[in-house]
């Protein structure tokens, strides 16, 4: 197992009022990621990953990810058991949406 | 044309969290111990694997037309759905909660399940004896519990056993039900036995149409949350309690089985003898429904014929002084019947499976007859369960027949004895496997070993297998673990054996001192998970 | 003229009656038992021998090359293998025991690895690796097969075959065998009274053997739906977007792949939506995937003609006739050669999968240690110069490749769709083949390149779709293909800058420049999401094989 911390800051915050949200599950090529509030303009990504070696790939995925979604005051967890990036990066997208959802 | 199937929501292709959003009423699920506290497993690091924030459960509470039900759901896709020591922990907290809180309607399992998980192996299965305890004391307490099965993994290992215990099971033509897994008794037993890899015939002997032709599910369902939902609530209607009668009945349901069908292999042979002229898999839900409601009860069987069985003294038995009287039996199956009787005091009665033979379906259902009869006749009458098995049998012929079922009613009789103020222990003196183990083990008020016992969920090598880890580094990691080593060592500290009885202690005058003294065994045992699934239950218990 | 120095004439036709009449030893009539099958073909096969032991990429001559491999050594040596299929390990005994020695073929599959293992250590000549329609053609010119044994599903007594849908190479070898003084050894299921219809006619066929089993064919073409992730769908998504509907293809081959099973998938539910139905996807050079059958039963297909079967499909191809090929008798009647050629001059899109992918567009499925051959893909992947009718989509293609000056022509679109990452976070898109160090290693004359990058037109990831043809030199190209190569080192290597301006100038699409939303991408959009489904969409026609059951 490898863990990568990867933090943005000074990010407009996330629309939505929705405290926490979960998609995806950790099954082979495939990744949990669980997204939840917090105070300030930051977006703190963990990650444990079962494939060590990719630390430069997430860091490219998650700096996409905070272009296109501006996820302040966000703290992800992920628990990936060897997703290829571009699920990595829908399941981002998918959760900055779930976020954006009523609470 | 468009199927109508494609419209409505697939329960086999949903995760565990869709299918409970659609199937309790909109927006009613409230999660207990969500993703956010980051209630994972201890263990699996160790295996370098990832953990799931959730355990692969998800439990919680929510309403089913409109009444307070509680619910768990596996998520098979995660570890195969497999109960480790958090994973179960949270099933048990939530079954407790139901025996204990007013207001709670049913619980609603939606199992999805390999078994046991093999790297947290003892925690597993500890889990799953104590699972099924809570699950027999809510329904005791009235609360129906439905075993709602569909998924990817199917239902296997200990959840076989589970589901076998609960109040009525709704399966799909894709469910999956058994004890042994197709690849498990492969392994074992040889390709020839089972072809796991041949998928109709395994849909044949476990799948959900066989099931529910053979009555070993309730109810049979297309594949989608509603019809999961209709179902569930039409069971629910009229679930059977949980009482000496019911099973009485069902002892007399399977054993009627067990005749009549018994020497069947494959499903075909049992459409046969059931008159059905077409082949099952090949008529649509509908029909199958039509079918299954027309089907004419088969003859009756042969009565089982008489096992032969001799005397045995149980000193030269166990290998340790046994100085009360006793009059104790042995059949070639192995099962073990009698009764001991101290110096002063009642009897105690004896059941137990011996010479390290499997537990197959007809050897179940002996046992549970005498302890039913030992019920009926001696209300309070002490039980000792002597445990030397191999585990259950693997075969095609036995888990076609719903081998999950006869155990699960062997552990229920166990049970039920015990809420009906029979005291149970058990007694673990050779090998003690899987399943059997479960059933005759660890759903006892506790159990007690002789130094030479040696229970096992399943061996390194086997483990080793499956797990794809070398099998020196698992040998070195159970020195230090004791959540998935075999041994008499890891039960022990995991207090799944409350005390090992040593050649310096008289065993018949210590079982006399145990039997005395309810209670006090256990109080001192802290089963993994113990703590979790205490607080599992208090926030279920609120309303 | 004297007799001495007279010239034969008929050399051959007298070795083949020699032969003939050697094999007849084991047979009666042409009727061989299974028992004799060795010593027939020891009897029929000399040393040195052309020979083609029919293996097609589905349908296998199972019991021949099993027998094949069992001949002595001492007798049967130094054949020349000429055949399209290598996929049983009886055909690499054949070389392992030094019975043959060289080999011409087209695709090996399962055991690409075997081969590569045999080319290095020498127990395997190499001619070459070829598409279907070369090594075909080359049975016809200088690779004629002196012997071809071959896969039936019946014979009568005469000695007529009946191939049932798997037709696949059968007429070709036999064509090219029979004509030319060849022997025609066949294993049959079964013998018959009468064949429902006549595949092979008997004149063309030596020997007839009723093997032990049926032979195998493999369900290759078979892509359960719940394999699909959103993935898929989002790609298939933008290939019908971005290249169907933009230039209205209505004739296609696709390879078989997820997400080409996708884009089936996708187009009773997104292509309807669309209002494609009618305009794009209607007529195809296909075998009959099991995931075509919702686009099938929703009334947007036309018509298809088949290179081989698919196992479970048979009866629901005879009940739509309207659509496939069928004999007399209601079965399919597919032809690998006669679709090879379809596709290739007669489909104005190739869409497919691959393994790598370099920052020319060059394609392979050779990884280091395999060599998996071409199959047909090279034949429809490739711009067929020799076309000279036009077509819409064939116009559009060739007036955005065209340069400035010079005569219209048109163009096939040549697609490859693949996921950034493969097996094991492997990257599909790299700066160097992996085929080009094998074949430096192992000698071969030509790279194996499966799909030139100058024949590429567009490339379809999940980042977006990178059009070739609208690039004008070769830095544009490798930018464009960068510039959809995810998150690959050679994705993150892009000139950002120039990836903006391709992107201004539609050389790259993204989903949102082709108003699609990402997160729409899901699986419900499938208009089957399990075999269980098609089984449904068939009215319970399609019998899927055991191994894509669960019930």
């Amino acid at each position: 197992m490898e863990t990568i911390d990867i933090c943005h800051s000074g990010l407009k915050p996330l629309p939505g009022r929705k405290p926490w949200a979960l998609v995806g599950v950790v099954a082979s090529g495939n990744l949990e990621v669980l997204l939840e509030r917090e105070e300030g303009d930051r977006c703190y990504v963990h990650i444990e990953t079962s494939v060590p070696g990719f630390a430069t790939v997430w860091r490219a995925v998650v700096e996409d990810f905070v272009t296109r979604a501006a996820p302040g005051g966000l703290r992800i967890s992920i628990n990936d058991c060897g997703a290829r990036p571009d699920t990595v990066s829908l399941r981002l997208l998918q959760g900055a949406r779930l976020m954006e959802d009523a609470p | 044309m468009r199927p109508d199937a494609l419209v409505a929501t697939s329960w086999y292709e949903s995760s565990a969290r869709e299918r409970l959003a659609e199937l309790l009423d909109p927006g009613s699920f409230t999660e207990i111990i969500p993703p956010t506290e980051r209630c994972i497993s201890p263990h699996l690091a160790g295996f370098d694997l990832p953990s799931a924030f959730d355990d692969g459960i998800v439990i919680g509470s929510g309403r089913l037309e409109g009444n307070r039900v509680l619910v768990a759901a596996q998520e098979s896709s995660f570890l195969g759905g497999t109960f480790g020591e958090v994973h179960g922990a949270k099933m048990i907290g939530l079954l407790r909660a139901a025996a204990g809180s007013s207001g709670v309607s049913a619980v609603l399992l939606l199992l999805d399940t390999g078994g046991v998980r093999l790297q947290e192996a003892n925690a597993g299965e500890i889990a799953v004896g104590q699972a099924i305890v809570a699950l027999l004391e809510a329904r005791a307490a009235g609360v129906p519990v439905l075993a709602l099965i569909g998924g990817r993994a199917g239902c296997f290992g200990g959840g076989g056993l589970i589901a076998g215990s609960c109040s009525a099971v709704v399966i799909s033509e894709q469910g999956r039900l058994g004890v042994s897994g197709p690849e498990v008794i492969e392994t074992n037993r040889g390709v020839e036995e089972f072809d796991a890899r041949d998928r109709p015939l395994v849909w044949r002997i476990t799948g959900g149409r066989t099931r529910r032709l053979l009555g070993i599910a309730d109810a049979y369902v297309e594949d989608t949350i509603d019809a999961f939902r209709t179902a569930a609530n039409r069971l629910l209607a009229d679930a059977p309690p949980l009482d000496l009668p019911v099973l009485l009945a069902e002892h007399e349901t399977l054993a009627q089985r067990l005749a009549i069908f018994g020497d069947c292999r494959d499903a075909p042979e049992i459409w046969q003898l059931l008159h059905l002229l077409t082949a099952v898999q090949d008529v649509s839900d509908a029909a199958f429904e039509k079918m299954v409601a027309g089907l004419q009860a088969p003859p009756d069987g042969p009565a089982a014929l008489a096992v032969a069985s001799q005397p045995v003294v149980l000193s030269e038995m166990l290998g340790v002084a046994f100085d009360w009287r006793h009059q104790v039996t042995i059949d070639t199956d192995g099962v073990i019947l009698g009764n001991a009787h101290p110096p002063s005091g009642v009897p105690m009665a004896i059941v137990g499976l011996a010479k390290g033979l499997p537990l197959g379906a007809a050897a179940a259902l002996r046992l549970s007859a005498a302890v039913q009869s030992v019920m009926q006749s001696a209300p309070s009458q002490p039980i000792l369960v002597l445990v030397d098995t191999e585990g259950q049998t693997m075969s095609r012929g036995e888990e076609l027949l719903g081998l999950s079922q006869a155990i699960a009613h062997l552990a229920k009789t166990i049970v039920l004895a015990r809420l009906s103020g029979h005291r149970v222990i058990a007694l673990l003196y050779g090998k003690a496997v899987a399943a059997a183990f479960i059933a005759l083990g660890l759903v006892a008020e506790t159990a007690l070993a002789l130094p030479k016992a040696d229970p096992a969920v399943m061996n390194l090598a086997a483990i080793a297998r499956v797990t794809k880890l070398p099998l020196a580094h698992l040998e070195s990691m159970s020195q230090t673990t004791p959540v998935f080593a075999p041994g008499l060592g890891p039960m022990l500290r995991l207090g799944a054996i409350s005390e090992i009885i040593g050649p310096d202690i008289n065993l018949a005058t210590r079982l006399g001192e145990i039997f005395a003294t309810p209670g006090k065994l256990v109080a001192n045992v802290a089963l993994p998970g113990a703590d979790l699934a205490r607080r599992v239950q208090a926030e279920a218990s609120r309303e | 003229m004297t007799t001495a120095t007279r010239k034969v004439w008929d050399a051959a036709r007298q070795d083949r009656n020699a032969r003939r009449a050697a094999g007849a030893a084991f047979a009666d009539g042409k009727l061989v038992p299974a028992a004799n099958t060795t010593a027939l073909l020891e009897s029929v096969i000399c040393p040195g021998d052309r020979l083609c032991v029919e293996g097609d990429n589905q349908k296998q001559a199972d019991h021949l090359a099993a027998a094949l491999a069992a001949a002595d050594p001492a007798k049967l040596y130094d054949l020349h293998i000429v055949q399209s299929g290598v996929v049983l390990p009886e055909h690499i005994d054949l070389f392992r025991r030094g019975i043959a020695k060289k080999l011409d073929f087209s695709y090996s599959g399962p055991q690409s690895t075997a081969i590569a293992r045999a080319l290095r250590a020498g127990t395997i000549e190499l001619g070459a690796i070829h598409t279907y329609l070369e090594l075909f053609a080359r049975y016809f010119v200088d690779l004629t097969p002196n012997v071809a044994l071959i896969a039936a599903v019946s014979a009568d007594r005469e000695g007529n075959l009946y191939t049932g849908a798997n037709t696949e190479d059968t007429p070709t070898i036999v064509e090219a065998t029979a004509f030319k003084n060849g022997i025609v050894v066949a294993q049959v299921n079964t013998l018959v009274d009468r064949v429902p219809r006549v595949d092979i006619p008997a004149d063309q066929v030596d020997f007839v053997i009723v093997a032990p089993r049926p032979f195998y064919v493999e369900p290759l073409f078979t892509r359960d739906p719940a394999s699909l992730t959103e993935l898929h769908v989002l790609m298939a998504m933008l290939a019908i977007r971005g290249i169907y509907a933009e230039y209205g293809i209505r004739r296609l081959n696709h390879g078989i792949g997820f997400s080409t099973a996708a884009i089936e998938l996708l187009l009773p539910t997104y292509g309807e939506q669309l209002g494609l139905k009618g305009k794009i996807a209607t007529h195809w050079a296909l075998n009959p995937h099991p995931t075509l059958i919702p686009a099938i039963e929703s009334g947007w297909v036309e018509q298809i003609h088949c290179f081989g079967s698919e196992v479970g499909m048979q009866d629901y191809i005879a009940a739509r006739p309207d659509i496939f090929f069928t004999g007399r008798d209601g079965s399919l009647r597919s032809n690998r050669a006669l679709c090879q050629v379809a596709g290739l001059y007669a489909c104005d899109l190739f869409i497919g999968s691959t393994l790598q992918i370099d920052l020319a567009g060059n394609s392979s499925t050779v990884l280091r240690d395999r060599i998996a051959g071409f199959g047909g893909a090279p034949n429809m992947g490739s711009d067929p110069h020799g076309r000279r009718h036009p077509s819409e989509p064939w116009l559009k293609a060739g007036r955005e490749g065209a340069s400035e000056q010079g005569m219209a022509q048109g163009r096939k679109l040549v697609v490859q769709m693949v996921e950034s990452f493969g097996d094991k976070m492997a990257p599909v898109f790299v700066e160097e083949l992996d085929c080009v160090a094998l074949a430096d290693e192992l000698k071969l004359d030509l790279v194996p390149i499966m799909i030139r990058g100058d024949d590429v037109t567009h490339i379809v990831t999940a980042e977006g779709i990178a059009n070739l043809l609208l690039c004008r030199t070769a830095g544009e190209r490798e930018q464009a293909i960068r510039g959809v190569a995810g998150y690959t080192d050679v994705g993150r290597g892009r000139d950002k800058a120039m990836v903006a301006r391709l992107r201004e100038r539609r050389a790259i699409l993204y989903p949102e420049d082709l108003g699609i939303d990402v997160l729409e991408a899901q699986r419900h959009l499938l208009a089957a999401r399990s075999i269980k489904d098609l089984v449904r969409w068939s009215e319970g026609l399609y019998q899927p094989p055991g191994k894509f059951r669960n019930w």
